[in-house]
């Protein structure tokens, strides 16, 4: 039985945690998809690391987007200003949005270029990637990594934040 | 106000809202990546289908008994055993286990293969035309991907008019 109130409050929350799981769950994946397609097709990984970018740019930009205004509304209802919590998510909503477009989108296009030049210069059935390609990747698994980990500790401080 | 102290509630919700958000929160990126990859990279989607029923067995698939026993937890600490939202939440999370092992992951790995057989047949250089038989099983992992991502969003409004504010 619905107890609560349902009031702007509610919804403008309930979208705000809907939009976080529609936005960031997908990123949990790329450690699987990209360890699964070295290993099985890295003829693939050009096409992934175009997904990858996509999934950036039309999908976790404008959920980012949703958040924060959502996360303003929510606040400023609930008379949170100044409250740990409030700051921390606006501060990681505004850095993951920042490093998504400054460094993982561009990183995401220039590796999908990167892989298509060492496939087309590998010879038929053996695979050869630069390890410039190879740097690159890597220092996208780390910072998606790092940035769903930041997700991760955000959606726990506001989970024990608005539960008191 | 004072900062509030951390029980064993707290964990199992920071366990159970961390669970969701890393294991279900894939499913709402399906419809992008499949229609991305099948205009720029048709090749690409055997791969995407292994990664796909990978994910689901190794991640998706032991977060749902995660998300059960962490709900399950919280119910009982708070004693909302005789809420609604708990039974449909149980319910819903339940349902998304039967139908990733009934039909999901066995859909997807057919998919696999029906992609590789289609991409195989086809002359080099020619475009690429997938089978009747694809398409069917696509759409099938598209319906069901769909109303399962809408039962978790409708269990999440649920749940957030549930808390107590």
């Amino acid at each position: 039985m619905l107890t609560a109130t349902v009031n702007t409050y509610y919804v403008v929350k309930s979208i705000h945690n809907m939009t976080v799981l529609i936005t960031f769950g997908v990123a949990f994946i790329y450690p699987i998809a990209f360890a699964i397609a070295f290993r099985n097709d890295p003829r693939s990984l050009p096409a992934l690391h175009r997904l990858e970018s996509a999934i950036e740019r039309k999908l976790i930009i404008p959920g980012l987007l949703v958040v924060i205004l959502t996360g303003i509304d929510i606040t400023s209802i609930a008379h949170h200003w100044g409250q740990f919590f409030v700051l921390w998510g606006f501060s990681a909503a505004v850095l993951i949005g920042v490093l998504v477009i400054a460094v993982m989108i561009p990183s995401a296009e220039r590796a999908a270029a990167l892989a298509e030049r060492d496939l087309a210069a590998s010879a038929v059935g053996a695979v050869s990637l630069s390890g410039e390609y190879r740097a690159l990747a890597r220092r996208l698994l780390v910072l998606g990594t790092l940035l769903s980990g930041l997700v991760l500790i955000t959606v726990l401080l506001m989970a024990v934040g608005f539960n008191p | 106000m004072p900062a509030p102290a951390v029980t064993s509630f707290h964990i199992a919700l920071a366990i159970h809202v961390a669970t969701i958000v890393m294991t279900f929160g894939a499913i709402f990126a399906r419809p992008l990546v499949f229609a991305v990859a099948s205009r720029q990279d048709p090749r690409s989607l055997p791969i995407l289908h292994r990664i796909e029923y990978t994910f689901e067995r190794y991640v998706m698939f032991p977060g749902v008994l995660v998300v059960i026993l962490s709900g399950s937890y919280m119910a009982a600490k708070g004693s909302h055993w005789d809420a609604i939202y708990v039974w449909w939440g149980i319910g819903v999370v339940a349902l998304l286990g039967v139908a990733l092992a009934v039909v999901m992951i066995p859909t997807a790995r057919r998919a696999e293969a029906v992609a590789q057989r289609d991409l195989h047949s086809a002359p080099t250089g020619a475009v690429l035309g997938l089978s009747g038989e694809y398409r069917a099983l696509t759409r099938r992992l598209g319906v069901v991907s769909s109303v399962l991502g809408l039962l978790l969003l409708i269990t999440m409004l649920f749940m957030g008019l549930e808390k107590p504010y």
